[in-house]
């Protein structure tokens, strides 16, 4: 009686047992499929981000080689991603979603640090402070709004501003009471210095003003540093930057630019001297000119570009081959 | 009795063996599953390169280390010869530079017409090891700077790939 009953018991720890592997086999079953489902969605995010990059890039180099706009229902990337552009070492680069990175390798990039967007405007130009440079590519998050203050004496430059209104959403005011409760991306540009800006300080809101007779362009929220501009093309660059760093960042970029290409027109023209040996096709002055600008270190190039042109011109119009 | 208790025995072995094996085949599957979609993502990757490739051809004769330019402003689609001999020199002095924005790549010019000897190297930096190459081709149009006359000519970029 006592060995049946005993035996029973065995049975019952048996099933017990078997209860217990089916739980422990079943959980960790259910594990690896939830780690797997984890790791399944990760690599789909990558695979987007990689797919985002792509269209990307190939819109930046459409524009590159159309020199126009495109606007938000031209510029779609899809779907709506997290997209960081970085701006280190005068290097431009983005990254989507937080793990695919690319450079941008001949542009240069003026943009807000970071988006959630499925679209954007964008723009490009030509900066040439004498010969051509690089290529501006802005960046603008289709919501922007833009406001451009201006006054009576500031006609003449307000003129030569010429941002496409095709693309952006862009008033000019002569009232500094602009009201910008209800919207959520907002620039405003004072073409004037302008004293104080306080009531129109808020998150949403970024104040820039240029100063025309010193050529810089204030951030206001940003202490009011000022920077130097050079060209139109770098006003509206500091309009769609990030802030103040960036847009120095940017610059120190398209200075270093500058210089490898002022390098190269250095090596252009000495070329010339050796290949051209018509007397009065001199090619030292202008080259040497060339090297001085690839060393220089400062922003203040407008005195040497000018005695470049000149010289480049004088070379023209004595019929012989310009360097640039 | 004791049998019973052997057949109970039994099967509790043959239900866990069953278990262990199908466990063991989901592994392999989910495995096999995240290794296929790993590779498609480095495809995608290597899509994505490849197009970056087809896009250098199209911007890189515009660039203005290169570009023909008469009185400041550029040309198109137009390459001007000794811009590229000083190109040359300059990428071979600024080799960090040009390498971070070019990469692994081998440039040259070739003219069709007029039929001069016209060949320019623009930029050679192809490693001597390359797993995968990629030549594309396009015409431009060759400015020859010392006789002040145009040209056809075919630019060739090969590119070197993991």
């Amino acid at each position: 009686m006592l060995l049946i009953i005993f035996n029973f018991m065995k049975r019952g720890q048996s099933e017990q047992f078997n209860w217990v592997f089916v739980l422990v086999a079943g959980a960790i079953i259910l594990g690896f499929f939830v780690m797997f489902v984890f790791k399944y969605q990760d690599l789909q995010q990558k695979k987007l981000s990689v797919n985002v990059g792509k269209i990307l890039d190939e819109n930046i180099k459409l524009l590159e080689t159309t020199e126009l706009y495109l606007d938000d229902k031209e510029f779609d990337l899809g779907l709506r991603v997290k997209i960081d552009f970085y701006c280190q070492d005068q290097e431009n680069f983005f990254e989507i979603n937080d793990y695919f990175e690319q450079k941008l390798k001949n542009i240069v990039l003026f943009s807000d640090a970071n988006y959630v967007t499925d679209s954007f405007d964008a723009w490009i130009t030509s900066w040439n402070p004498g010969f051509f440079v690089a290529n501006f590519v802005y960046l603008i998050n289709p919501n922007k709004v833009i406001y451009l203050y201006y006054t009576q004496n500031d006609i003449e430059l307000l003129n030569t501003l010429d941002f496409p209104e095709e693309i952006l959403n862009f008033k000019k005011v002569n009232n500094i009471n602009i009201d910008v409760e209800d919207k959520k991306d907002v620039v405003i540009l004072f073409l004037t210095p302008v004293q104080s800006v306080n009531s129109l300080k808020s998150d949403n809101v970024k104040l820039r003003g240029i100063d025309s007779q010193r050529k810089e362009i204030i951030f206001y929220e940003d202490q009011q540093k000022r920077s130097k501009y050079i060209g139109n093309e770098m006003i509206y660059g500091a309009v769609f930057s990030e802030n103040y760093d960036m847009f120095e960042c940017a610059k120190a970029n398209v200075f270093n630019r500058l210089k490898k290409v002022a390098k190269l027109y250095s090596l252009k023209a000495s070329f010339l001297n050796r290949v051209i040996t018509k007397v009065e096709c001199d090619y030292n002055q202008i080259s040497s000119e060339l090297n001085r600008l690839s060393q220089y270190e400062g922003e203040d190039i407008e005195e040497i570009m000018a005695s470049i042109i000149e010289q480049n011109n004088e070379l023209g119009g004595r019929g012989c081959a310009v360097v640039f | 009795m004791q049998l019973f208790f052997k057949r109970g025995t039994l099967e509790t072995q043959q239900t866990i063996i069953i278990v262990f094996i199908i466990v063991v085949l989901i592994l392999l599957g989910m495995t096999v599953f995240y290794r296929y979609m790993n590779l498609s993502v480095k495809n995608e990757f290597n899509e994505y390169e490849k197009k970056s490739f087809d896009n250098l051809l199209l911007t890189f004769p515009m660039i203005p280390e290169i570009v023909c330019s008469s009185y400041g402003v550029k040309e198109n689609l137009c390459v001007d010869s000794i811009k590229i001999d000083s190109f040359y020199v300059l990428s071979e002095k600024e080799d960090n530079y040009y390498l971070s924005k070019l990469g692994a790549r081998n440039i040259t010019v070739t003219l069709l017409y007029p039929e001069y000897k016209g060949y320019w190297r623009i930029y050679d930096n192809i490693p001597n090891i390359c797993l995968s190459t990629l030549i594309k081709r396009t015409p431009v149009s060759v400015y020859i700077a010392d006789k002040d006359e145009y040209g056809i000519g075919e630019m060739v970029i090969q590119g070197c790939f993991d």
